[in-house]
């Protein structure tokens, strides 16, 4: 049969292809992608990558929801400037930017309040740092362009030294 | 694993550190501070059996998951972030004024810690208040060599 005819044959008529962890976990399973790639993983693999996939979804849903979160509660803040989010290792760091041109201590306590809190609602996430950063020096901690921004102000590219 | 002893030790050693270390230098005076705060929190987490703390972060998440530590909480991860950062910095008085040290970071953070360690571990270790170090000012450029030309 030639793959003409397989495209032709419309979806609802064909039987799945089934995968059954207990039976075929050691079983190869070959798959032929249309740019020619062939790819062969074993049956235990194809269900692994299903499930990380589906934990993967999962992660970013909690992530986004967590972002949106930081942005409700910084909006009430008129302390904090900017916020930036980046993985570190194994955490996600969040990276609040002052108003002042200080540390703020108030606003540092409400933080570690905040940081407690995402530990607790945002559990998928996993561990979360919440930390301030001058304006100033910002780059010296965030990467702005690979950083994912929150909200309020957007410094630079490559800021240095404030002016 | 070190006992609470040990880190009491530990703990009193950095103070004093942090006693000798000029106002001129508060990003230091914090750093110092900081690790006198962690030898607190460790000797706490020792007394408590808390096991298998080998980083900051596993620190951080005892800190901020255990509700008998929550007297600590804040002003543990404010010293943490402060110390973390200032020690970067290229102008780090600017970020921690030496005119914060003795308000906020001694008062406002250390001193905190370690009041609620103490009562948590059931020990009065008669900790004073510190003094800090005020350098004299630099001499004017009467008592210099070149000024006296």
């Amino acid at each position: 049969m030639s793959s003409s005819n397989i495209k032709k044959k419309p979806n609802v008529r064909r039987k799945p292809i089934r995968i059954r962890e207990d039976h075929d976990a050691d079983r190869p399973v070959v798959l032929h992608s249309t740019s020619d790639d062939l790819f062969i993983r074993t049956g235990k693999q194809v269900i692994e990558s299903c499930r990380l996939s589906i934990g993967i979804e999962v992660w970013l849903d909690e992530f986004k929801s967590m972002t949106d979160y930081i942005k409700t509660w910084s909006a009430d803040r008129p302390s904090i400037r900017a916020c930036f989010c980046a993985p570190q290792g194994a955490k996600v760091v969040l990276f609040f930017v002052p108003r002042s041109a200080h540390f703020d201590f108030e606003l540092a306590n409400e933080l570690a309040d905040l940081n407690a809190q995402l530990l607790k609602d945002f559990s998928y996430v996993g561990m979360v740092e919440v930390g301030q950063v001058p304006w100033a020096e910002i780059d010296r901690f965030v990467d702005i362009d690979s950083a994912r921004y929150i909200c309020g102000e957007r410094p630079t590219a490559c800021q240095a030294v404030e002016t | 694993m070190a006992n609470v002893q040990q880190h009491v030790k530990q703990w009193k050693h950095n103070r004093e550190l942090v006693a000798l270390i000029p106002s001129t230098h508060p990003d230091w005076i914090v750093t110092t501070a900081f690790y006198t705060a962690l030898h607190a929190v460790d000797a706490l987490l020792a007394f408590d059996n808390v096991t298998r703390i080998t980083c900051h972060k596993d620190r951080n998440m005892a800190v901020m998951q255990i509700n008998r530590y929550i007297k600590i909480r804040n002003p543990y991860l404010t010293l943490h972030d402060l110390s973390r950062k200032v020690r970067y910095l290229a102008d780090p008085g600017a970020w921690v004024p030496a005119g914060v040290i003795e308000k906020d970071v001694l008062s406002g953070s250390l001193y905190p810690i370690e009041n609620s360690v103490q009562k948590l571990i059931g020990q009065d270790l008669e900790l004073g208040r510190i003094t800090l170090v005020i350098p004299p000012k630099a001499t004017g450029s009467a008592s210099s060599p070149a000024a006296t030309d």
